[in-house]
Parts: structure tokens; C-alpha cells; sequence
């Protein structure tokens, strides 16, 4: 009977303790939980803003509600705070001249801390309200924008962002859905290019097991496929905290180089182990490891052999001839919180907010409408267009740019929109300045 | 035997993190959920002490070994005592679970959400042993926690005021009859939990940096560590740490990242099944 009545209550605290313990889980992912629709901490993008700065006409009528959901609170909350601060340079820049087709510009942003579940909750809560917003930025990751589409798609809402899973251009299915950021096989092109100049046979990929890491992997499955060079991976949990396992899995298949994916700690755990291993094989950061602030966390000796990949366009070397990104560097400087951004994230990540609201203007002006269906239908024909008011792709989109399609919602990048280079650091300006090297 | 390390040193976090969960439990019969926050905070306390004001290593260690130290004792004073005087163990799960939720959010709101680079304490170029390679630091930490375990499991047997927490863990009541304080006792407890967090947090945050994410990935692995070692046994604890350790190295290392969790909570469940009580957990006596 005792020993009943111990076996009882062991297995009772047991399985108390494993539910407690799933809730810790559960709510450390997420606990970070609110769903609070104010902003996050200081800098600029703080709730509604865009009346003219600029002492001109300003626009008047009904406003144009552009709803910004983004991640205010993880690792990666500086980079929504810089989407916001471009969409408020551009926001401003539009008005002053007369607003989106006569409407003020007005931006509004929600923290969903990267929860998808929470974004949708959020954006019904908007709906269920009567604040139907007339676009929005549905997140900026693929597994965000993914929940958010069928309910933007249903409301015929405009959404923009830069999420990069390829299976999201797919105007049949999200024809209100249009990306202002490459998709996981942008890069693709640039990287093939420098593979075969290098004679690289086999491309090892170290990425996430999530929706953008799988994605990412595919990419360079496909891009590559053809190309006479073979494409291996190991993917890593999001809690993962040693990558010896999944690099040795790569060494063993003798890859000439090696891609990899991923942000924040996990980004550090891969290069730790690839130098724990002694494997000084050249590494090349995708568009997301790219951006991670790598000689801050790093001391130059782990960085040996290690690459990012940059935007030519955005270089400090190529930026006198671009007079459009000169403005919006300044124009953000002077927003207040702006130069910390754009010195912590570079004008790269800025550019997407800028360039999403000018892309729906420049929609908006083809279309003599603001309403979705309308924008869309006009981006639809953008065909090759010139005198463009988005930045980043030369002074005449030499390098791509946003040649959007009837079959095709993403940006367009030719093999020359980037280059390969050691990790550098971002200048007060927001451009990246690498030390010299480069791949 | 590369894999072999690596799963050693990842088996070494999951092992403090059941030996922190066991030293308060064996104690006080309290499951504190919060301890692997405690090591997480371990990390940040050391990067406070080395890069933030600059101090010498070991004077950084003995700071982060503090610091911890009050946290842990300040958690048995405000979210555990109220309850165990209440006899409600169960209700000390919940607020150990708050406690952990709230050091997640201070840690994000002091620090941000960005991983913060600890300097190593020793060198950091990694080391032949066996035919594969390993980091000093992880060596160390390896090291260090099977010496602690070792440590607490014989001072629990072996010392009259180990004797004494065991015998409160089992009958908190009976223990008090008897004349053991048993709230000093759990004071003790949380204080050496918290120690033992904040001084390893050097070669702790070697391995995986101060990140605001470290608690919430170990908490439900060091539950696993414990249940499969048998929960109130600091040996069981040791290699239950070790074994999901190498278990999620090996199924990483040969097959994919889905395989990790499946296999190691296959573990867990085919552990319970033949042995409910884990490993190392003992019988349970039965009056005739």
C-alpha cells in the first residue's frame, strides 16, 4: 500500500513537473508574449506617424493605413525597428508630396515576438475592430507572412515584406502578396557565379529546421542543380547549442565550401564548431547570416575564411552615384533613434520598409486607385520600368529590381548584385565597410 | 570521437541543470523549474563581472557565484516558502515556473536579445584527445560537474547534514521532529544551487555565450536528464545529463535534426517504462 501510494505521487509530481516544464517551453517561446499593438522600446517607427515634414502640401483625405507586424521584442526586434524606420522615411518623403493618390500615409505596427499564431490573432483583433488597414507588412518571415495570407488574401488587403521562402511568389495563389526583398534563391546567381570561378564541385549547407532553413537549403539544391555541382546539408534545431554533430555529418562528405544559415546564437554555434574542428573551409554567410554583427561577437582569428554576402550597390564605394540612397540615409539620420539603427542593422535592412511603401505608390500612381485589387492588377504590368522610386539596384536598376509579373512578385537580381566579402563593420551611415578581403 | 565530446559537453549542461533540479529537490522535496534560468543568468552575471566592470577572472567567477547565489535565495524567499509553509509542493512548480518566466524577461529587458560574448577562461584552441577534437573550456566544464555531482552525492550520504536533508526530503514533518531545520536546510540548498550555477557560468557561457534563450532550451532537458537518472539521485542525474547529451549528438551526427527529441524522448519513455523511478531512483520502502 506504501509503496502504491509513493508510486502514485512520484508519478503524479512526475507528470505535473513534465506539463509545468512543457509550459516553460511553450511560454518561453512565446512569453515573451503580448500582443500589445503600442511600440516597442524608443527609436523611431513608435505607432502612427506620417504627416508631412517637409513644409510642403501636405496630403489630406482619408488616411492610408499601412499596418507594419514585425517582431519587437527577440534578437531580431532591431531589424523590425529599421523596417520601420525606412517605412516612415518614405512614408514622409510621399506625403510631402502629396500622399498615396491625395491620402496622408498612416503607419501603425503590432508585435507578434514572432509568433505566427499571434500575428493572426492580432491582425482579426484589427479586422473584428473595423481598422481594416489598406496594406500591410505581414511579418517579414516566411512562417508569419504564410499564416498571415489567407486572411490578407480573403480582405483583398495589400501585403508587402521580405520574407523569403520561395513558395510564397505564387500570384496565383497570393496575387495581393508581392515581396520587396530577394527570395532564398536571390542570392543564387552571385554565389553560382563565384562556385564556378572558384571550381567549387560540392557546397555543403549548415541551415535552421525551420520554414526559411528548409527553404534556403532547397535554393541551393535547385539553383545549383545543373550546374555540375552537388549540393549536401545538415540542418540544426532552433535549440541546438552545439553544431560539431551536423558539421562533422558536412566534413565527411568533402565539400569544397560550405553556406551558412542561420542568426543570432546559432550563427555563432556553427562558426564555433567549424573552428573547434579545425575545418578552414571557406565559409559563406547567406542573406541572413549576413547581416549578423559578426566582429562584434567574434574576435578577426574565428572569422578566417569566413564571408558575407553584400549588396554592391550599397557599398561606400558605389554609393556617390546613387543620390535616391544618399537622401534616404539622411532622411533616416534625422528621424529621431535613426542613426543608432541604421549604425546597428545598415541601410540594407532600412531599404526594405523604403522600398515597400514606395513600391505601392508607384502601384498606386499606375493605378489612379489605392484599392488592392487595383495596385495589384498595376504591379502585375510593371514590366521593366524606369525612373523608379526604389532604391538599391543602381541608378538604373542595372543589377535587377522589382520586376514584378503577372507569374513573378519578388525582385529580380542578376549575378552582379552582390559581392563576397570578410565580415566588416557598418558605418555610421548604415553602409557596410568590409576590411579588404573579399572571396 | 569528436561526437563523442560534443555530446559530453552538451551532456555537461543538461547534467548541471539536473544536479541544481536535484540538489533542491533531495532538500526540500521542492522541484525548482527555475534553475536553468539560474544557469542562464550564471552566464550573464559572468559577462557583468569580466566585460562589463573588468574584473579579473577569478574575481569575476566569485561575482557571478554571488550574484547567483542571492538570486537562488531570494526565489526560496519570496515564491517557495510561502508555499512549502503551506505544505503545497505542488503549488511551489507553478511559482518556480513564474520565477523562470521572469528572469527570461528581465534578462531580455537588462541585456537584449542579442547573444553577449564571455571571454574564455582558458585557451581556445581545441585540444587532440581520443582521436577527436575538444574545446579546454568544455574539458573543464565536463570535468567540473561529474566533480560536483560526485561531491554532493557522497556529501548527502556520507555527512550528518546531508543525512538530514535526505530525511527532509522524504518526511519534512518527520525531519523537524526529529530536530533538523529544515527551512535552513532549504535555504542551504537553493544557496548552493545558485552557487554552483554562478561559478560554472564561465565555462558554461564558453560553450554557448549569455543567451536570454539558454533556460528555456535546457529547463525541459534537464527535467528528461533527471527523469531518465532517476530523480533525488545526483549519479542519476550525472548520467542521465550525459547520456541524453550523447544521444542527441549521435542521432544529430547520423541522421537529421528531426531525430534528436524523437530519439531522446524515446529514451526517456523506454527508461520509465522498465524503470518508473529512472536509473538510479530508489525503491520505494513498503510497510508490512
Amino acid at each position: 500500500m506504501a509503496r502504491k501510494a509513493a508510486t502514485t505521487r512520484y508519478l503524479l509530481v512526475s507528470g505535473t513537473a513534465a506539463l509545468a516544464l512543457t509550459a516553460v517551453a511553450a511560454c518561453g517561446s512565446s512569453s515573451k508574449s503580448s500582443s500589445s499593438t503600442t511600440a516597442s522600446s524608443g527609436s523611431a517607427g513608435t505607432t502612427a506617424t506620417s504627416t508631412s515634414s517637409s513644409g510642403s502640401v501636405p496630403a489630406t483625405g482619408k488616411p492610408f493605413i499601412f499596418l507594419y507586424d514585425g517582431d519587437f521584442t527577440s534578437s531580431i526586434s532591431v531589424y523590425s525597428q529599421a523596417e520601420v524606420l525606412g517605412l516612415t522615411v518614405a512614408a514622409d518623403q510621399i506625403n510631402a508630396a502629396g500622399g498615396i493618390q491625395g491620402h496622408p500615409i498612416k503607419i501603425e505596427q503590432v508585435n507578434d515576438q514572432s509568433n505566427p499564431t499571434t500575428a493572426v490573432n492580432l491582425l482579426q483583433q484589427k479586422l473584428s475592430s473595423g481598422d481594416t488597414p489598406n496594406a500591410m507588412y505581414p511579418g517579414g518571415d516566411s512562417e508569419t507572412t504564410t499564416a498571415l495570407l489567407s486572411t490578407l488574401n480573403r480582405q483583398k488587403i495589400l501585403a508587402i515584406d521580405a520574407a523569403s521562402a520561395s513558395s510564397l511568389n505564387d500570384p496565383s495563389k497570393y496575387p495581393y502578396y508581392f515581396g520587396d526583398s530577394e527570395l532564398t534563391n536571390g542570392p543564387i546567381p552571385a554565389f553560382l557565379a563565384l562556385a564556378k570561378s572558384k571550381g567549387y564541385k560540392k557546397i555543403a549547407v549548415v541551415y535552421g529546421n525551420d520554414v526559411t532553413g528548409q527553404a534556403t537549403f532547397q535554393s541551393y539544391q535547385q539553383g545549383l542543380a545543373g550546374s555540375g555541382i552537388s549540393v549536401v546539408g545538415a540542418a540544426y534545431d532552433d535549440t541546438a547549442v552545439d553544431m560539431t554533430p551536423q558539421l562533422e555529418q558536412l566534413k565527411a562528405q568533402n565539400p569544397d565550401a560550405l553556406v551558412v544559415s542561420g542568426y543570432g546564437a546559432p550563427a555563432l554555434y556553427i562558426i564555433k564548431s567549424r573552428n573547434q574542428l579545425g575545418w578552414n573551409i571557406p565559409s559563406y554567410a547567406d542573406e541572413v547570416a549576413s547581416v549578423f554583427p559578426w566582429t562584434t561577437s567574434l574576435p578577426a582569428s574565428a572569422l578566417t575564411n569566413l564571408y558575407v554576402e553584400e549588396a554592391k550597390e550599397l557599398l561606400p564605394a558605389n554609393i556617390g552615384d546613387q543620390p535616391a540612397i544618399s537622401k534616404l540615409i539622411s532622411d533616416a539620420q534625422a528621424q529621431p533613434g535613426g542613426s543608432k539603427i541604421l549604425a546597428e542593422t545598415g541601410v540594407q535592412v532600412v531599404n526594405v520598409g523604403y522600398n515597400a511603401l514606395e513600391i505601392l505608390n508607384f502601384g498606386a500612381q499606375l493605378a489612379h486607385s489605392i484599392s488592392g485589387a487595383a495596385i495589384a492588377s498595376a504591379l502585375d504590368k510593371t514590366g521593366s520600368p524606369t525612373n523608379v522610386p526604389w532604391v538599391g539596384f543602381g541608378p538604373n536598376d542595372e543589377y535587377g529590381g522589382m520586376l514584378y509579373t503577372s507569374t513573378n512578385h519578388y525582385p529580380v537580381e542578376d549575378a552582379n548584385y552582390y559581392v563576397f566579402v570578410a565580415p566588416g563593420n557598418i558605418n555610421s551611415q548604415g553602409l557596410y565597410e568590409a576590411p579588404g578581403a573579399s572571396s | 570521437m569528436t561526437t563523442v565530446w560534443a555530446g559530453l559537453a552538451i551532456g555537461a549542461l543538461f547534467s548541471l541543470v539536473a544536479i541544481g533540479y536535484n540538489v533542491v529537490l533531495l532538500a526540500s522535496g521542492v522541484f525548482n523549474f527555475a534553475y536553468a534560468q539560474l544557469v542562464m543568468l550564471g552566464t550573464y552575471m559572468t559577462y557583468v563581472g569580466l566585460v562589463t566592470l573588468h574584473a579579473p577572472l577569478l574575481v569575476g567567477i566569485l561575482f557571478a557565484g554571488a550574484c547567483v547565489a542571492t538570486i537562488a535565495v531570494l526565489e526560496e524567499r519570496l515564491a517557495i516558502r510561502p508555499l512549502t509553509g503551506r505544505d503545497d509542493l505542488q503549488g511551489t512548480l507553478i511559482t518556480s515556473i513564474g520565477v523562470a518566466i521572469f528572469l527570461d524577461g528581465l534578462v531580455l529587458k537588462i541585456w537584449g536579445s542579442q547573444p553577449k560574448t564571455v571571454p574564455d577562461p582558458v585557451s581556445t584552441k581545441a585540444l587532440h584527445i581520443f582521436g577527436g577534437t575538444v574545446e579546454p573550456s568544455d574539458l573543464i566544464l565536463i570535468v567540473l560537474v561529474i566533480v560536483i555531482a560526485l561531491g554532493l552525492h557522497l556529501w548527502s550520504r556520507f555527512t550528518p547534514a546531508g543525512l538530514a536533508s535526505l530525511a527532509a526530503a522524504e518526511d519534512r514533518d518527520a525531519a523537524m521532529a526529529r530536530g533538523v531545520n529544515v527551512r535552513r536546510l532549504t535555504i542551504a540548498a537553493f544557496f548552493v544551487a545558485g552557487l554552483v550555477a554562478g561559478l560554472l557560468g564561465v565555462f558554461v557561457a564558453a560553450r554557448t555565450y549569455a543567451v536570454p534563450s539558454l533556460g528555456d532550451n535546457e529547463a525541459l532537458t534537464g527535467f528528461v536528464a533527471i527523469a531518465i537518472g532517476g530523480s533525488g539521485s545526483q549519479i542519476g542525474g550525472l548520467i542521465g545529463g550525459f547520456t541524453v547529451g550523447l544521444v542527441n549528438a549521435f542521432a544529430a551526427r547520423y541522421f537529421n535534426a528531426d531525430w534528436p527529441d524523437i530519439v531522446v524522448f524515446g529514451v526517456l519513455i523506454t527508461v520509465l517504462l522498465v524503470l518508473p523511478r529512472g536509473i538510479f531512483g530508489g525503491a520505494a520502502e513498503r510497510r508490512v
